[in-house]
């Protein structure tokens, strides 16, 4: 008799609670590698937040919502992004320059940093191009989009 | 709306005995009767009717008024799935599984005031407020409703969305101006944090136009949330970018929510940054609202801090009730031991628990 | 050494006398174990042939089981638990006396099925429960104690989808709930009985904050005794 390596056990079982429609958390990423770029108007790294363009419905339903941020030293620069179909649609890339250093998009005294928002065209894609224009000061991405 | 961390529902404070057995607290009058008496009793009742609940607290020997100037109302069905889950995930098993029950009958307007009742609170105000991402959506249109349910009691604060400001933004505004219009509607509710809109963003400064054309104060949640969904950076939680509007529109009173409390341990920073801009700003009003913790620290540093800085007439009281059955006279009564901890004299906690409300909100 | 082997006989005639085998003990009146279904059902195992039913009502949990002796005490079961009705706990099983006294009866179950819970804390997924069931029988009113754990695995898929292929992963999450439960039964007649009892579910402890403890009423009914 050949006994079935464990991980083969936990497949089976695994296919058969499928079968029978047990699934409890149901996750879909779509993979895709965006090319980023931006126009900036100072020197400091570029953090990059990859928003939802739209999440849930009716009454709760809003624009926005992060997935993931990536502070870049150098553009342009390619990033591979896990993006989460199963909570949202569409894709913003909202971007915003530190040129002080610490961490916080302005603060109270200094009020130059840029930001900007995009909304990146032909998503769904697995290779996209993302072109950010910083030409805001000191807006929150919400005050960028819609 | 703070929830109440899991851990407080194992607390203390959460152990604590209800209200009505707190030494502090007046009793609604009992009626015990002896076999003998049950029959006369009973005919008494029919006559007479039940005796109204007495409302007003008891500290240092004085009876004082006390308004909860933060309550919040809802729908279940307004809150978004993520959260809902949250909450139900906290109430006790079984209450979680059929978590809309359980929450409808705390945060109707009804319940908020058998919460206020138990409490031995007169006056609440209840808080509209659009969070769509986070902890959801509670209407001016639903204040107005719930408020029927006794507005002599009921105030409410008005709020509006911020999520697709460039397009609805002047519609928002004339909606706002339009429930400010309503009776009982005595202020703005905002909560940066919530719904991700910077302290510092000028663009929505309008609201603040609208503040000063009603002559009304604004409520602004500062400091962190745990809820999923809300904003955790500076510039949307940290009371410290507020200081431009508060200085742009020094005619509009700012209450700054929470004491910029960030859950973190040290409560120190985000403390002294709020009480600094109070020192400085004659238009920083404090509210001390939903800082229970397992140590019971928070809220009796904070009110010792209010002390010692000479805020106290700047202080009113609110809760962030209803949370969950009893919070609401929970934590009065937290915070009149606070008070009492921190040597608040009669007319001092009296300001705090109503008189600085009235001041602000009502004259 | 006649002598002495006389009095080592008395002697031990006197010890036995002393300390009678409890299979000696004699039955209570109009009692015997395993001859009432409401006892089989709360201390569980049944005689072969027997079968009972018992059905309990209360706050939270509302239940109803089906089992039947088979030789040797060995006892399948058909259970259903149900809390509020948005948990559902279906299970099948086999249950078996492990002690056998006329003052008491120690029971294993292991039972097998699923669970489904719905509302905002939905979650479904196969589930097991092992349970000691321990009867002390004094006369028509008995205690009754129950002691018990579920283990629940809550399955979730993750796809992801690339330029090449789309892959699936699949993995558990575990939920395990003791839960213990004591109370009354009276047995009315060998064929009918009632119980009360609290019952206390620990219900998914790693994710829910607190449980409160219920309380339910329950009938119970069988035959072939």
């Amino acid at each position: 008799m050949t006994v079935a390596s464990w991980p083969a056990r936990v497949a089976a079982l695994a296919l058969l609670a499928a079968q029978t429609g047990c699934i409890n958390e149901d996750y879909v990423f779509y993979v895709t590698d965006i090319t980023v770029d931006v126009d900036a108007p100072g020197d400091g790294p570029i953090t990059v937040v990859f928003h939802h363009a739209w999440q849930g419905e009716g009454v709760t339903g809003h624009p926005l919502g992060p997935i993931e941020e990536v502070t870049f030293d150098a553009l342009p620069a390619t990033h591979t992004l896990s993006y989460p179909q199963h909570a949202g649609e569409g894709l913003v890339l909202y971007a915003w320059q530190d040129d002080d250093g610490d961490g916080v998009l302005c603060a109270p005294g200094v009020d130059d940093e840029a930001s900007g928002v995009t909304e990146v065209e032909g998503f769904p894609a697995h290779q996209l191009d993302a072109f950010v224009t910083l030409d805001a000061l000191c807006r929150g991405a919400e005050g960028l989009y819609p | 709306m703070r929830p109440v961390p899991q851990e407080a529902l194992r607390s203390p404070l959460a152990a604590r005995p209800p209200l009505s057995n707190h030494p502090r607290m007046l009793r609604t009058p009992r009626v015990t009767a002896s076999r003998a008496a049950l029959p006369l009793a009973a005919l008494a009742l029919t006559v007479v009717g039940c005796a109204a609940p007495e409302y007003g607290v008891e500290y240092r020997g004085a009876t004082l008024d006390v308004v909860d100037m933060h309550l919040h109302f809802g729908e279940w069905e307004a809150i978004p799935p993520a959260t809902r889950r949250f909450l139900a995930g906290n109430f006790p098993f079984p209450l979680g599984l059929n978590a809309e029950s359980t929450a409808s009958s705390s945060v109707s307007g009804e319940g908020i005031l058998g919460q206020l009742d138990g409490a031995g609170i007169r006056r609440g105000v209840l808080f509209a407020v659009y969070a769509p991402r986070s902890v959801g959506v509670a209407t001016n249109e639903q204040a107005i409703t719930e408020r029927q349910a006794d507005p002599d009691r009921l105030y409410a604060l008005g709020s509006l969305r911020f999520d697709n400001w460039a397009e609805d933004g002047p519609a928002q505004i004339d909606a706002l101006r339009a429930v400010l219009s309503e009776p009982g509607f005595i202020g703005i509710k905002l909560a940066h944090a919530h719904q991700h809109i910077r302290f510092d963003d000028p663009a929505f400064f309008s609201v603040y136009e609208v503040a000063a054309e009603f002559d009304v104060p604004v409520y602004l949640h500062t400091g962190r949330s745990p809820f999923n969904g809300t904003s955790q950076e500076a510039p949307y939680t940290d009371a410290a970018f507020l200081e431009d509007a508060i200085a742009a529109f020094p005619t509009v009173p700012f209450i700054l929510g929470h004491l910029g409390h960030d859950f973190e341990p040290d409560f120190t920073e985000p403390l002294d940054t709020v009480l600094d801009l109070a020192e400085q700003y004659d238009n920083v009003l404090l509210e001390p609202s939903a800082l229970g913790d397992e140590d019971g620290f928070r809220l009796p540093y904070a009110m010792e801090q209010i002390h010692q800085r000479g805020l106290v007439e700047r202080t009113i009281y609110g809760s962030d009730g209803p949370q969950s059955p009893g919070f609401v006279g929970r934590y009065l009564g937290d915070a009149l031991e606070a008070m009492e901890a921190a040597d608040y004299s009669v007319e001092e906690a009296a300001a705090v628990l109503a008189g600085n409300f009235d001041r602000e909100f009502l004259e | 050494m006649g002598l002495t082997l006389a009095l080592v006989v008395a002697a031990s005639a006197s010890s036995v006398s002393a300390a009678p085998n409890p299979k000696d003990l004699p039955e209570p009146p109009a009692l015997a174990n395993g001859e009432f279904a409401s006892f089989d059902v709360l201390g569980g195992g049944s005689d072969k042939g027997a079968w009972a039913v018992g059905l309990q009502g209360g706050w939270p949990w509302f239940g109803a089981r089906f089992q039947v002796g088979l030789a040797h005490n060995w006892t399948p079961i058909v259970d259903l638990d149900t809390a509020l009705g948005r948990r559902w706990q279906p299970s099948v099983g086999i249950g078996k006396r492990i002690l056998d006294h006329p003052r008491g009866r120690l029971s294993a179950e292991l039972l097998l099925g699923w669970q489904i819970q719905t509302g905002d804390l939905a979650q479904r997924g196969p589930s097991g429960v092992f349970r000691l069931r321990l009867l002390g029988l004094v006369g028509r009113v008995n205690p009754w104690l129950m002691v018990g754990g579920r283990h629940t695995l809550l399955f979730d898929r993750t796809r992801t989808i690339t330029a090449d292929d789309t892959t699936t992963k699949w993995s558990a999450r575990y939920r395990w709930s003791p839960h213990f439960a004591g109370g009354v039964v009276i047995g009315i007649t060998k064929h009918v009985g009632i119980d009360i009892g609290i019952d206390w579910h620990f219900v998914d402890v790693q994710a829910t904050a607190v449980s409160l403890p219920g309380i339910h009423l329950g009938v119970q009914f069988g035959g072939g005794r």
